[in-house]
């Protein structure tokens, strides 16, 4: 059975009467990581705020969005804050930019814990501790007590990361949370977002443009393009059996693109050599 | 942070002293000898060469620039700004209620001005684009291109003439207020709104909004938090606001006569009454100096960076 259970989610811009997203209707089982794909301006990102009702106010959405059967669409403000955060939780692209430029991180992280759980300060304090041990922070009490431009954008990424661990949610969605960070970071990320989703078991939504990345943590792929979905089925199937002329276009275009890159590496060790 | 605060003060040293310099300088630069005024304001039917030389000696006029310009330096740092050419009474003694009284107009006429730009900017930044937020800023449009004049003298009329609610000039009691602190509130509140709503925009769009917002925080308390970011744009303009607010007032306390620096200055203007003007436009300037000054120590205090970093 299906955790989540998106139907016919159709976004539009009430200004304009554009429809931003037509008709999109896909599902996530406990456990599974879903990775949608496609070229800048597809509609990605409406859909990961759509199913969590955070799109601007002249960005309207109909359509079911149901978790654990309840739909979320029908949920009143206050409930749907309740969801927020606490089973479902984001992790935003650029950690730089995601928290609030004048407040420490520790006490944001605390602000939102209290939202949720009436636990004690010193409860918080372990829990979240704990967290950002487990994703390589090596000392909390220094990064939560530090302002976001004190630290960088990956420990900020990993911020992001501990919280979720400690809210287990039952979904995650990730909307490219490796485009602003260099290689080595990405990497490291990666790695921490496909742990947190071992040892959590919880589904997983998974924006981005990396293919390699797709392809390690993912269990089926949506591609998207102009609002739609033109594409979907397994990892496995999506890199070898893609049907849709676009996507076959984007793993050419990714391939050819690493085999000139391992052409130029291998000649630059040949050179060395 | 306290050390940004010293350097910041040390800065405005320098250029107090040149804005004093251009202060005093600005009596010679009349194209009337100040002891003519003198004498002519005194009501000195004849005015002799032997008058003015002695009249010079008397006043110390007859010293080198640079050390009439100490001598009153000093005696400016003790308010003796002199004596009224006119009325031959020391000049703070006008100077100092007219200013208290001004002081009085600008400072129930800012509180009412930030506190209903706050109100309003964050009420049409969080309703953008809907009707309140529309006719809020259409409303504030057609009355800060209202002349202040005009304003005041159809304010006076209906309150005051027509409804005989208020008093029509003087500062009698907080009535007296009403009329040209709404005045002053309607010219400017229009103003810095829009620059409260504008900053709670560019923040409202910022990725930090939506991750709060993403992790339950309720609307209130995200509200909240942007107000504290747009604040840090809005203190500046504030505080330069002030000063602004000392000099403009003119119009509004001739209109309604109250005793206050504006008045005071277009009569020692009208009269060629030189200390007066000297004073008045010294006291300004080192308002604008120090609430300039104060504006970035509190910027710095309100920004992390700044506060760790000095
Ligand atoms: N608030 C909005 N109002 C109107 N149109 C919008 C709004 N937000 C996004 N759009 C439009 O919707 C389309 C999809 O945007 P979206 O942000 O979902 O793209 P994306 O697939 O996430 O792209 P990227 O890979 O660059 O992040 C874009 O063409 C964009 O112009
Ligand atoms: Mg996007």
């Amino acid at each position: 059975m299906s955790l989540l259970e998106v139907k016919q989610l159709k976004v539009w811009d009430s200004s304009t009467e554009q429809v931003l997203v037509a008709n999109s209707s896909f599902q996530l089982a406990k456990g599974h990581c879903l990775a949608i794909v496609g070229e800048s301006g597809s509609g990605k990102s409406l859909t990961c705020k759509a199913i969590m009702r955070l799109n601007q106010a002249k960005v309207q959405q109909s359509g079911s969005i149901v978790l654990d059967g309840v739909d979320l669409s029908l949920l009143n403000k206050r409930a749907m804050r309740g969801y927020r955060g606490k089973r479902i939780c984001m992790i935003m692209q650029n950690g730089m930019r995601a928290f609030n430029p004048s407040r420490p991180v520790g006490a944001y992280l605390g602000e939102v814990l209290a939202r949720h759980y009436d636990w004690s300060k010193e409860e918080k304090l372990t829990r979240i501790g704990a967290a950002m041990t487990s994703v390589g922070l090596k000392d909390p009490a220094s990064v939560m007590r530090s302002y976001p431009y004190e630290l960088s954008g990956g420990m900020l990424q990993r911020v992001m990361i501990a919280l979720s661990i400690v809210m287990e949610p039952d979904v995650i969605i990730a909307d490219e949370p490796t485009t602003a960070l260099d290689a080595v970071t990405q990497f490291e990320v990666m790695e921490q977002l496909a742990k947190l989703r071992n040892r959590l078991d919880c589904a997983m939504i998974f924006v981005s443009h990396d293919l390699h990345a797709v392809k390690r943590i993912a269990n089926d792929v949506l591609v998207m393009k102009d609002g739609e979905i033109i594409e979907r089925g397994t990892a496995a199937d999506f890199f070898t059996r893609a049907r849709h002329p676009y996507t076959r276009q984007l793993i050419t275009a990714k391939q050819s693109l690493s085999r000139q890159f391992n052409q130029l590496m291998g000649g630059a060790s040949v050179a060395q050599g | 942070m306290s050390l940004y605060i010293l350097k910041r003060i040390g800065m405005t040293v320098p250029l107090l002293i040149v804005i004093s310099f251009l202060t005093f300088v600005l009596n010679h630069l009349s194209p009337m000898e100040p002891v003519k005024v003198i004498l002519h304001a005194q009501g000195v039917p004849t005015i002799t060469e032997e008058l003015i030389a002695e009249t010079k000696a008397k006043l110390g006029m007859d010293s080198p620039l640079l050390i009439q310009y100490m001598d009153w330096l000093i005696a400016s740092l003790h308010f003796d700004f002199g004596h009224s050419y006119v009325t031959g009474i020391p000049v703070w003694s006008m100077l100092g209620p007219a200013l208290l009284h001004t002081l009085k107009l600008v400072l129930v006429s800012s509180i009412c001005i930030f506190g209903l730009s706050i109100v309003l900017g964050v009420i049409c930044a969080i309703r953008e684009g809907r009707w309140l937020d529309l006719s809020v800023r259409s409303l504030s449009f057609l009355l800060t291109a209202m002349p202040a004049y005009w304003l005041a003298a159809l304010l006076a009329w209906y309150f005051a003439v027509k409804l005989d609610w208020l008093p029509t000039s003087g500062m009698s009691d907080g009535a007296s207020y009403v009329l040209p602190v709404a005045v002053l509130v309607i010219g400017y509140a229009g103003l810095y709104f829009r620059i409260i709503r504008s900053s709670m925009l560019s923040h409202l769009n910022e990725d930090y909004v939506l991750y709060e917002r993403a992790c339950g925080i309720p609307e209130s308390i995200v509200t909240l938090h942007v107000l504290r970011n747009a604040m840090q744009v809005a203190i500046t303009v504030f505080s330069l606001a002030i000063p602004t607010l000392l000099g403009s007032t003119v119009v509004v306390e001739n209109i309604f006569a109250w005793p206050g620096l504006g008045t005071m200055t277009i009569n020692a203007i009208l009269s060629r009454d030189f200390p007066i003007i000297q004073a008045y436009v010294l006291v300004l300037a080192v308002a604008f100096v120090l609430f300039n000054t104060l504006a970035d120590v509190i910027h710095a205090a309100m920004n992390p960076r700044m506060r760790r970093e000095h």
